[in-house]
């Protein structure tokens, strides 16, 4: 029973995940290359985009406080940074940066900065989120 | 009574012989599949992502794979390095390959037979790499180049510079269906024996006698499924002399059905 309820409990985290905005199907296709003989291809590479990610955001974040902006190397970067996030299906992560390099190309820093603390947040949170749903996952597949 | 037993014996001497090309059919197909699943892709990509989900789409689909970060990483594996760079740069490789080198082999060591690269890296973008790979002795094999984003110009760029094909990300698993024909068509080509035309396309001489219909199917499944522009769809037409005669064995060729 409680194992029934728990796998219940992990298709509903992922439905939510999707319904709320948060993955879209590019994270269908990573568990879709799941399979017996790497069965934690999504996980490792959910990981591997945070330890990435991380270290970019960081890179990010001291070249927004040189002023002025070098707006071309910011949009760069946040290329690379968007690249990565849309690889896994982080979808509002995306959007951010998407929203980003709109004003990467106006040049508005303030609007550089304010999408960024946005950015930060989404990633933060999808992050806890994922961290969540691998966890039921594999508490679910020890019961 | 005589006619009888001749009948007979032409009788069984038929069934013989389409055992026997029941056997060698069966035989080839299995060929073929071992072969498939020794296809070796180089891929290019500066993004730890990127390379970790191109290497499990290809693995997937039981390539061998070969990752590298940059287009120099990929120019020194492929042994196109100047004498003077590899001094200075420090090189797994030993020496550099004669400059004969067949289609997809090099002397004795490396094969591969297609080459994946991401267009915006750091350094050397993914259409130098083009250039370089096109304008050298690995210039018949298939290289296939992916971008984050849609620019017309760029994909025209790189197909006019010989990309076989230009994928956008992120890559998904229908992608790489769409690029089992070319890998294929390394199965056919004989090591020597092949020229380029002008527009570079491989045009290989001596394929066989037989004149296969099935071919056209094949020529067209590619022209739909692909990104391909004008230009290209002309090559894919001379790339229906390339003989599809093996390919036509395998019974279920699932990269070709396009939805």
């Amino acid at each position: 029973m409680e194992r029934n309820q728990m796998r219940r409990q992990v298709g509903l985290m992922r439905q939510s995940l999707f319904t709320q905005g948060y993955l879209d199907e590019q994270f269908i296709q990573l568990e879709e290359l799941q399979d017996d003989a790497n069965p934690n291809f999504v996980e490792e590479i959910a990981t591997l985009y945070y330890l990435d990610s991380s270290r970019s955001l960081q890179t990010i974040e001291q070249a927004l406080e040189k002023t002025p902006h070098d707006f071309s190397k910011l949009d760069n970067h946040m290329h690379q940074f968007k690249g990565s996030s849309s690889s896994i299906g982080a979808k509002k992560v995306k959007a951010e940066c998407q929203q980003f390099r709109e004003f990467c190309k106006t040049g508005n820093g303030d609007g550089c900065m304010r999408t960024f603390q946005l950015l930060k947040k989404e990633h933060a949170t999808l992050k806890k989120k994922l961290e969540a749903y691998f966890q039921v996952m594999i508490d679910a597949s020890q019961v | 009574m005589e006619v009888m037993k001749s009948l007979s014996h032409v009788a069984d001497s038929k069934q013989q012989q389409e055992q026997q090309q029941q056997q060698q059919e069966q035989q080839q197909q299995q060929q073929q599949q071992q072969q498939q699943q020794h296809f070796h892709v180089l891929a290019v990509d500066d993004s730890v992502i990127d390379r970790k989900l191109l290497e499990r789409l290809l693995k997937c689909s039981s390539y061998k794979v070969t990752c590298v970060d940059s287009g120099d990483e990929a120019l020194k594996y492929l042994g196109l390095v100047d004498h003077d760079d590899l001094k200075s740069a420090d090189s797994s490789s030993s020496t550099p390959p004669s400059p004969q080198q067949q289609s997809s082999e090099l002397e004795g060591s490396k094969v591969i037979n297609m080459i994946m690269t991401d267009y915006c890296m750091p350094g050397m973008s993914g259409y130098d790499l083009l250039k370089r790979v096109k304008g050298s002795s690995w210039r018949d094999i298939p290289v296939v180049v992916m971008s984050s984003e849609n620019v017309p110009s760029r994909i025209n760029m790189c197909l006019e510079e010989g990309a076989e094909e230009f994928l956008l990300k992120p890559l998904q698993i229908s992608d790489l269906k769409k690029l089992q024909p070319y890998l294929l068509k390394t199965l056919d080509q004989p090591s020597c024996n092949s020229s380029t035309d002008s527009s570079n396309n491989l045009v290989v001489e001596d394929i066989g006698d037989d004149d296969h219909n099935g071919q056209s199917n094949i020529s067209e499944e590619i022209n739909k499924g692909s990104m391909m522009n004008n230009t290209n769809a002309s090559s894919i037409s001379k790339r229906k002399a390339v003989s599809t005669e093996t390919s036509e064995r395998i019974p279920k060729m699932k990269g070709l059905v396009v939805a």
